[in-house]
């Protein structure tokens, strides 16, 4: 246990010298809000359950900087590679799966650093949750951003250039968050797919999306709409249980390789 | 064709080859585009209801349970319309229908109740003599109504999608700068018998062009989707979007050659990828902007992705331009720009290491 510590450790000093990176990705988060979500909001169609896109995309915004952050370790380890910096991580006195536990573990971790201003900011916003749902949307946001760092570390090790990564990460992006009710309603998505303008894969895949789950939930309980459903915890679980383990596993088989 | 031309193209068709040996991310990419259309253009033009011309506007007195019509005589395809209806006395119904007769929508509104704009979609557009009809509730008032076409917000969206892509391809050659200098390749560059400004010219050009390569099916593929062309103004917003893919492969260089770092290069890139895109008329009009925050609107004025995009809207007939000479005169200046200027620069930065 103490091995996995000290990884953290190691990650999130890494993760405190990139001030540069963390303004950077909270100029990004915040133009989303103050820019997009403001001017979507004057447009929005009256025939839609939300009335407000500003308040619906906040709870959207925390998951939004959640994946930035919780996908920064991947970037780091794509540079490690890049670089051969993990013969040295390799050598290092710890066995494989708490060297992979660990940089699973503080990538999650650092998300939830990250997010938690943009969380805040959402709880000004729109009002604060009870304790008990206040520690249900934490439990939420730790185990998608375990989930996420899980999947960058996969994707880090099976990519050689920081070019394919960043495009790696952009086809993840588009696909996880424009196929769930980051931004939009999910109630839309479902719409298109009766209309059949929608794939019905496509439609499924939203609502098993744990970045749908995990925002969904926020909005349940600041907004009091979609309702709560314990469908989104198991979702996130199954996530989070999936990436961790596989990213785990393809860190070690990987990394190990010549 | 000179020597000093021929060294030109020789830098020019590296940066090409190198491009094509990119399979996966020209792959990767052309999924990313396809995905954004499906997937956020499909579901956003849905969410977004965006008023473009009034059709018909009126108020009228009308006993309880008394109908009221308003025509519209439509000479292109409508769509889908916006009505805001209201009363004094809060509520009552409206009903659209198509100009053969048919009722093609309906719906309560209370305007008491915050609940006063009606949108209606249509599955088969239609032109003609359409009609909206107003019903009073159980109180005799004063009604009011405005019907106003909407934007094609679809249309809108990947129009401006092409223009994103473009922008984001160009940007990818100070990704390669970063490359070349990890390799070691940047100081073999530097001892050909090329001169400093014939590597950094050629490279520009070279990054658009590659740019403009990689985007043109994507933009086939627009055009598909859009659907409507006007060949004058679509030849003159090719023009300019040449001319921007090169100015903003000169700004990439630029700004990679002055951070020499590329973590704060992916960062910066990000950042100003999110501010030009947000900050501009590639996801909204001028108009939307403008009723959101004057100051996002002058913002996205001095913008030249704003203009850029506008021109090839125009091109593509998705929405008119009243001056056309004044954006292709901003995309000429933001070229001229980045290309010189950048040029003074990279001579001056390009030796002496620091790469991180």
């Amino acid at each position: 246990m103490s091995q996995v510590i000290h990884i953290i450790e190691h990650d999130f000093r890494n993760f405190l010298r990139y001030k540069m990176w963390l303004v950077g990705l909270i100029t990004m988060n915040l133009a989303d809000l103050f820019i997009t979500a403001v001017v979507y909001n004057k447009v929005l169609n009256p025939n839609l359950t939300i009335k407000n896109y500003f308040s619906f995309f906040a709870p959207g915004l925390v998951v939004t900087g959640l994946f930035a952050s919780a996908f920064m370790i991947g970037r780091e380890i794509n540079m490690e590679r890049r670089r051969e910096v993990h013969h040295y991580m390799l050598c290092l006195p710890m066995t494989r799966m708490e060297l992979a536990v660990g940089r699973v573990l503080s990538g999650g971790m650092r998300g939830m650093i990250y997010m938690s201003p943009l969380l805040a900011t959402c709880f000004v916003f729109l009002g604060l949750p009870t304790l008990p749902q206040f520690f249900v949307i934490l439990g939420l946001l730790f185990l998608t951003a375990i989930g996420i760092s899980g999947l960058s570390i996969a994707i880090a090790v099976s990519t050689s250039s920081l070019e394919k990564f960043v495009t790696a990460r952009g086809l993840v992006y588009y696909a996880l968050f424009f196929c769930s009710s980051v931004f939009y309603p999910l109630s839309l998505i479902q719409q298109l797919g009766q209309e059949g303008k929608f794939p019905a894969v496509l439609v499924t895949f939203a609502e098993i999306n744990p970045l749908s789950s995990t925002s969904d939930t926020i909005r349940s309980f600041l907004l009091g709409s979609p309702q709560f459903s314990y469908y989104s915890i198991l979702n996130v679980v199954v996530f989070s249980a999936i990436f961790t383990l596989s990213a785990a596993f393809a860190y070690i088989k990987i990394i190990e390789r010549k | 064709m000179t020597p000093l031309t021929n060294k030109l193209f020789l830098v020019i068709e590296r940066d090409v080859r190198l491009f094509f040996q990119y399979r996966f991310m020209i792959i990767m990419r052309a999924i990313w585009f396809v995905s954004q259309i499906v997937l956020f253009g499909l579901i956003a033009s849905r969410m977004i209801s965006i008023p473009t011309q009034t059709l018909t506007t009126g108020t009228t007195y009308l006993q309880p349970n008394q109908t009221y019509v308003f025509d519209i005589n439509v000479t292109s395809d409508l769509n889908s319309i916006l009505v805001n209806a209201s009363s004094a006395q809060g509520h009552g119904d409206v009903q659209v229908y198509f100009p053969n007769g048919t009722l093609a929508g309906g719906g309560h509104f209370d305007s008491t109740a915050g609940n006063y704009s009606l949108e209606f979609g249509f599955n088969t557009p239609d032109v003609g003599l359409w009609s909206v009809k107003i019903v009073s509730a159980d109180a005799a008032d004063n009604y009011s109504l405005t019907a106003y076409s909407l934007l094609d917000y679809f249309r809108y969206y990947v129009a401006g999608l092409s223009i994103m892509t473009l922008y984001s391809a160009a940007i990818f050659i100070g990704f390669d700068l970063y490359e070349e200098a990890e390799h070691g390749v940047f100081e073999y560059l530097l001892s050909l018998p090329v001169s400093r400004r014939q590597l950094v010219l050629g490279r520009s050009i070279g990054g658009g062009l590659r740019a403009f390569i990689y985007v043109g099916p994507l933009i086939a593929v627009s055009l598909y989707v859009i659907g409507s062309l006007n060949p004058v103004a679509f030849l003159i917003s090719l023009f300019a979007l040449f001319l921007f893919a090169f100015g903003i492969s000169g700004m990439s260089i630029t700004l990679a050659v002055i951070i020499k770092s590329s973590d704060r290069f992916d960062i910066l890139m990000g950042v100003l990828d999110a501010l030009i895109v947000r900050l501009s008329t590639a996801m909204y009009p001028l108009a939307v902007l403008q009723a959101s925050s004057p100051l996002y609107a002058g913002l996205a004025t001095l913008n030249p992705l704003t203009y850029v995009t506008d021109l090839f809207r125009w091109g593509t007939a998705v929405t008119p331009l009243d001056n056309p000479l004044l954006p292709v005169l901003v995309v000429v200046a933001f070229f001229g720009f980045f290309t010189f200027v950048g040029v003074t620069i990279y001579d001056k930065r390009i030796e002496g290491g620091g790469w991180q």
